[in-house]
């Protein structure tokens, strides 16, 4: 009874389904009260005095905290500069300088009002061309040299001061790239692409519940992605043993890079120690989309070397992330996103300088594709403009450039479980790409368009499970492995399950606890398929050794000879058998206890990692592992409002083996889903002072139904190209479906009227624009 | 948010009667729709809420000769479809079955709607196009004001101390030679929109403009009569004159100079005033000749 | 000041005491302690915090707690069960209409007054009645084929 590779109804969902669920904003405890945050205005500014004692005398206000209440550690993750409560200056609008815990949220509100900072404005700076500069207008961190960092950046003759991150690539030669392009008949096409600001805006808000013991240790209920990271970051903050640090984690209303860290919940345990009694945070929407971590925008200069006949030879980009006030998750974006330079071509010379700095906007943080999904947008687009600057088919010239099964990749991956071709061939089948879209009637225009897309999984890294075998023969595995939505929870069940042969409703998950569940890295990066799914497999293995070894004296028997399946043990190839239950006996007054040891399997997976030098981007095995992933989209375009319906929408992705074929298509249509928000509709806004001015679901535009196009059109195709290591063949899937989705959008329209809009989003305003420009032309802009 | 106070009228006057007690700390609710989100954020922090939930005698919609009647606590889910029993009305059907989505039009009034003056809010411009009167009952009795001078900014009225907006009135009109149309475009499926353009026209007997009516929405504090469009048109043949309505279009465009929204800048607003302006014509003409 | 509110929700009546300025959405959650109705982006754009009162669809941050007095509301938790699950409740989860969880109640509410009103919806009816729930996960499509398996046969 094979359970993985089935389609298996999510085993969290009954709770989901009837509102049973508890969510970090659900849960209430006695005395418990709420904290509000005293946010700065300003984008720059210098601190220069916090008045707090009016707040402090409001009747239901219990504790005010400021900087001087927390331990001076700098945070970070491997840059670390930034306080949890602003310090001397502020750098982003939002920062959060102070904070309150009263009765109610209103009185806590009320009171961060009554709490005056005596500011002195400085210049802000929030272009990033002028933030890299050697001699910039305007420096954020004074003291950056100072910082504790734990990541070695590239060699630089001078830093700009204003710079936290620098990686090169330097592979092939690229000169000779280029001149080879010219003198041989060849192309050379250079461009500028750029992606906007993008929230998460997870359903759920960023929040907090936390809770001190009479021992002097802390209990945090918090929806995050990682308990560890939590726990070692909230250690950190309040000069903690992690030891004393417990990180539940309940049910999480989405995530996708955004709950990484828990600065709010650290911001409630300082509030929560001084009140003496457990604090709630939840942001408000307005909090959470303005001041918490964001995709925000890289700018890319790429050139590419091509021959006559549609050859990539030589590439060489220049990409700047804008990565506001504080370097946060942001930090190593400008060097996974350089893993799609190559992607899944062939590329002789690879030349990358890739850049972060420091703005005054919102920090730099994860979200689904993790700098992936930003460079697929400037080289995909870029492979579309050579494709027709060649007049070779999109897909044609993609096929023509792709590395084989074996090749290194210019950054010295190995193309394993290389299903890039089938991924292609499979999403432009699909879509009826030799067949043109059909013509509409005048303002409206139609167009197909077609991307690839990687997304690799970082390593180092390490997962560890544990796995409980009961009297009943049920299963009870635990994991700090997070189900954000993504079905984490129903994979490992389904893998339990078929490692026993019991069936699904027999095993019980024991969900993040960091004072049970042990070690998982994190919900992130597409890992936990591949390396919480290994480790479960592996714990599997481990109690199911114990139970041959504890089963064998029983049963007369080599314990190799034993198998274990469907709650039995039974001699290979005899009758001989006895139950699960037979190893338990029963203990006067307490039922049935294990005859000799529990039985807890136990197991760690880990891929460790050769490093980059972030000299020449090269090293050995830098990740985890390689997916790929298709996406074409037919668009319908208005040229007079400017408006763009996805017709149709075609995902093609390789997971090596869909564990929960169900849930493979979730991922294709949700990931789908964002994707076409990101293209098309999400923006975060800003005024001149660095303000965002749409920090609301009403403004900030995540995708209705009505956005989505009609089920027929929606398609998920399934690729299994298996990975050797990967449990079952298997590789993630969350963050590839939106890898590829913004230039095959954008590729649509192009293929619709003609126009390349360079830098996302692709709104309603920027169409008109670029067809207003085309019809003054007299001719298409871009290629 | 310290203290507030929750009263019930049962009457017209009895309302009235409380706004003018508890003066500029007083607040009318309706359907909350948008009072509510008000009052969490802190936006408005009335002393006095009056809620108009039992107010008697507001829900009718009534149709004589003069023109239709709307109670001001119909809810946008009972308007919706309205053109079909009331052909006048189309319009405002245009224009209910986008705002927002079902749960708000189920409890949204239409007086609601009209008194929150969301500089966006495409009722009003439907209205404005329909010069519809809105009824404003007070202690002194009762008055009556064309809704386009009701709206007088963004969320700003004409609304005297003690007021309250009773009902809404839409002349009728000759269908058989006159229609209105509104048209809108917004970002994403249920928002407000970046424009909205109401139009209506009548016809004389040879096909000529005898009057039209063009108002633009949220390009403004308050909607926007687009004159030079309208003289443009006038007295001129509209049927079937494609270029003199593209022209009416334009001229509206440059008749308008809206602030940007995030995502759409004051010229994207302004280019879509002139294609919203030329549907809502075409589509008014369509209905009236038809 | 704080004033009485006296509602029925899921058939059990409650008397409770509310400000005037609370949301029907903290009545339920904070005062009666109900937490299936959730909250997201307390502009009403969301849906995610859907309720019935008295048979009507209502985003219960755009309903003030004192307008429901006397009224009779719906929340998810008196949808179905887990040992009953209404059969939207069951579509959902058979078709993957859930990631997350977090706007299902919402959603599910939503598609409830859907068939109530309309047995047998068109995709274009479901698809307007779902213009007021956002889902960040993206279960559209799956929601979509959901509320069809449980309309009649004849739109399938």
């Amino acid at each position: 009874m094979a359970v993985v590779g089935t389609s298996t109804k999510r085993i969290d969902g009954i709770e989901k389904v009837t509102g049973t669920a508890e969510f970090t904003t659900d849960i209430v405890l006695p005395r418990m009260i709420h904290a509000k945050l005293k946010r700065s205005p300003y984008a720059h500014a210098k601190i220069l005095g916090i008045d707090t004692s009016k707040a402090e005398q409001m009747p239901g206000v219990r504790a005010v905290i400021t900087a001087a209440d927390l331990p001076d550690v700098r945070l970070g993750v491997l840059t670390l500069d930034e306080h949890l409560l602003a310090h001397d200056k502020t750098r982003l609008v939002g920062e959060p300088v102070a904070a309150v815990a009263a009765d109610t949220p209103e009185i806590a509100r009320a009171a961060c009002e009554q709490i005056e900072v005596e500011y002195e404005e400085l210049a802000p700076l929030f272009d990033p061309e002028e933030a890299i500069k050697l001699d910039p207008p305007v420096v954020l961190h004074e003291e950056y040299e100072e910082y504790e960092k734990l990541l070695e950046i590239a060699e630089m003759d001078e830093r700009p001061p204003n710079l936290w991150q620098a990686y090169r690539i330097r592979h092939g030669d690229i000169d000779d790239a280029f001149k080879k392009a010219e003198d041989e008949g060849g192309y050379i096409i250079e461009n500028r692409y750029a992606t906007g600001y993008v929230h998460t805006a997870c359903m759920e808000p960023h929040g907090a519940v936390a809770q001190w013991s009479s021992d002097g240790s802390l209990t945090l209920w918090a929806g995050g992605q990682s308990p560890y990271i939590a726990r070692d970051g909230l250690a950190k903050a309040l000069d903690l043993s992690p030891s004393k640090v417990r990180v539940i984690v309940p049910f999480v209303g989405g995530a996708f890079g955004g709950k990484l860290t828990v600065k709010e919940g650290a911001i409630a345990a300082s509030l929560a120690h001084k009140a003496g009694r457990p604090v709630k945070i939840i942001l408000t929407r307005a909090e959470d989309l303005a001041a918490t971590a964001a995709r925000t925008p890289f700018i890319f200069d790429i050139k590419d070397a091509v021959t006559k006949d549609g050859i990539l030879i030589g590439r060489k980009v220049t990409s700047i992330l804008w990565g506001g006030g504080y370097s946060g998750e942001g930090i190593l974006k400008p060097i996974f996103s350089t893993h799609l330079y190559p992607g899944s071509y062939r590329l002789a010379a690879l030349w990358v300088d890739s850049y972060g700095v420091y703005t005054n906007r919102v920090s730099g943080g994860a979200l689904r594709g993790y700098g992936c999904a930003e460079s697929a947008w400037a080289v995909e687009t870029q492979m579309d403009i050579i494709a027709r600057k060649c007049d070779i088919d999109a897909v044609e010239l993609r096929i023509n450039n792709l590395l084989t099964e074996g090749e290194r990749t210019a950054i010295t991956m190995p193309a394993h479980a290389f299903s890039a071709h089938e991924c292609l061939t499979k999403c432009a089948d699909a879509i009826e790409w030799e067949t043109p879209s059909e013509s509409l009637e005048s303002p409206w225009y139609r167009g197909k368009g077609i991307a690839l897309g990687n997304k690799y999984s970082f390593a180092p890294t390490a997962s560890s499970t544990e796995l409980k075998v009961h009297e009943d023969a049920s299963c009870e595995l635990r994991t700090s492995a997070v189900d954000l939505g993504q079905g984490a929870y129903t994979i490992l069940t389904q893998i339990v399950a078929d490692e026993f042969g019991i069936e699904i409703d027999q095993v019980k998950l024991v969900t993040p606890d960091t004072a049970i569940t042990p070690f998982d890295h994190v919900a992130g990066s597409s890992r936990q398929t591949f390396h919480t799914g290994n480790a479960t497999r592996m714990a599997c293995d481990d109690a199911k050794r114990q139970i041959r070894e504890l089963a064998a004296s029983k049963l007369e028997a080599d314990p190799d000879d034993l198998e274990v399946s469907g709650g039995r043990i039974s001699v290979k190839g005899s009758s001989k058998s006895i139950e699960v239950e037979d190893l338990f006996v029963v203990e006067m007054l307490a039922g049935k206890r294990p005859a000799v040891d529990e039985i807890i399997g136990k197991a760690t997976w880990e891929v460790t990692a050769s490093p980059h030098d972030p000299n020449t981007g090269q090293g050995e095995e830098p990740m985890a592992y390689m997916g790929h992933g298709a996406q074409a989209a037919e668009v319908e375009v208005n040229v007079e409002t400017g408006q763009v319906r996805i017709r149709r929408f075609v995902s093609a992705i390789d997971v090596g083996k869909a564990m929960n074929p169900q849930g493979v298509e979730m991922q294709n249509y949700g990931g789908g889903c964002m994707g076409i928000g990101i293209a098309l509709h999400e923006d975060m806004c800003f005024d001149a002072n660095g303000e965002m001015t749409n920090a609301s679901l009403m403004d900030y535009k995540i995708p209705s139904i009505v956005e989505m196009p009609l089920n027929e059109y929606m398609e998920s195709i399934i690729v299994e190209v298996p990975h050797q290591h990967g449990p079952y063949g298997a590789k993630g899937a969350g963050e590839i479906v939106v890898v590829p989705t913004s230039p095959a959008i954008g590729n649509a329209i192009y293929d619709a009227i003609g126009v390349r809009i360079w830098d996302q989003p692709l709104t309603p305003e920027k169409v008109v624009k670029a067809w207003k420009e085309k019809q003054a032309s007299g001719n298409g802009s871009g290629s | 948010m310290i203290d507030c106070h929750y009263l019930e009228p049962t009457s017209v006057s009895e309302a009235c009667t409380l706004l003018v007690e508890h003066g500029d700390g007083a607040k009318v609710v309706a359907g909350g729709q948008s009072m509510a989100i008000l009052l969490r954020n802190g936006l408005s922090q009335p002393s006095h809420l009056i809620s108009i939930q039992h107010v008697t005698g507001l829900e009718d919609i009534n149709a004589s000769s003069e023109g239709v009647t709307i109670g001001a606590k119909v809810t946008l889910n009972r308007l919706n479809g309205i053109g079909e029993t009331h052909p006048t009305l189309r319009a405002l059907d245009d224009v209910v079955r986008g705002v927002a989505d079902q749960q708000i039009r189920n409890f949204a009034t239409l007086g609601g709607a009209i008194c929150e003056a969301h500089p966006a809010s495409d009722i009003t411009v439907a209205l404005s196009a329909l010069h519809a009167t809105v009824k404003l009952a007070s202690a002194n009795g009762e008055r009556t004001v064309p809704i386009c001078d009701f709206v007088t900014g963004a969320f700003a009225t004409a609304a005297g101390p003690g007021e309250l907006l009773t009902e809404v009135v839409i002349p009728s009109f000759d269908l058989a030679s006159a229609a209105a149309a509104h048209r809108r475009f917004a970002l994403r499926a249920g928002d407000y929109p970046v424009v909205g353009v109401g139009a209506f026209v009548s016809l004389d007997g040879t096909g000529n403009c005898e009057d039209v009516r063009i108002v633009v929405g949220n390009c403004s504090g308050a909607p926007v009569h687009a004159q030079e469009a309208e003289s443009r048109l006038r007295g001129n043949s509209i049927v079937g004159n494609n270029g003199a309505l593209a022209e009416a279009g334009e001229l509206a465009a440059a008749h308008v100079s809206p602030a940007g929204d995030p995502m759409a800048p004051s010229e994207y607003k302004i280019d879509l005033v002139s294609v919203l302006t030329r549907e809502a014509l075409e589509e008014a003409i369509t209905r009236a000749t038809s | 000041m704080k004033y009485p509110l006296s509602l029925t929700v899921n058939d059990e009546n409650y008397d409770i005491l509310v400000e005037p300025y609370h949301t029907l959405m903290e009545a339920i959650r904070d005062g009666i302690g109900l937490t299936g109705t959730k909250c997201a982006c307390e502009d009403g754009r969301c849906g995610t915090c859907t309720v019935m009162v008295d048979g009507q669809l209502v985003k219960s941050c755009l309903m003030l707690g004192l307008q429901a007095n006397g009224k009779s509301v719906l929340t998810i938790e008196g949808m179905g069960s887990p040992d009953d699950l209404h059969p939207l409740q069951a579509a959902f989860l058979e078709h993957g209409a859930v990631q997350c969880g977090y706007c299902t109640p919402g959603m599910l509410l939503t598609a409830k007054q859907l068939l109530d009103e309309n047995p047998n919806p068109t995709e274009d009816d479901i698809r307007s009645a779902f213009v007021g729930n956002l889902c960040r996960c993206g279960v559209y499509t799956h929601a979509t084929e959901a509320v069809l398996s449980v309309a009649g046969e004849e739109n399938r």
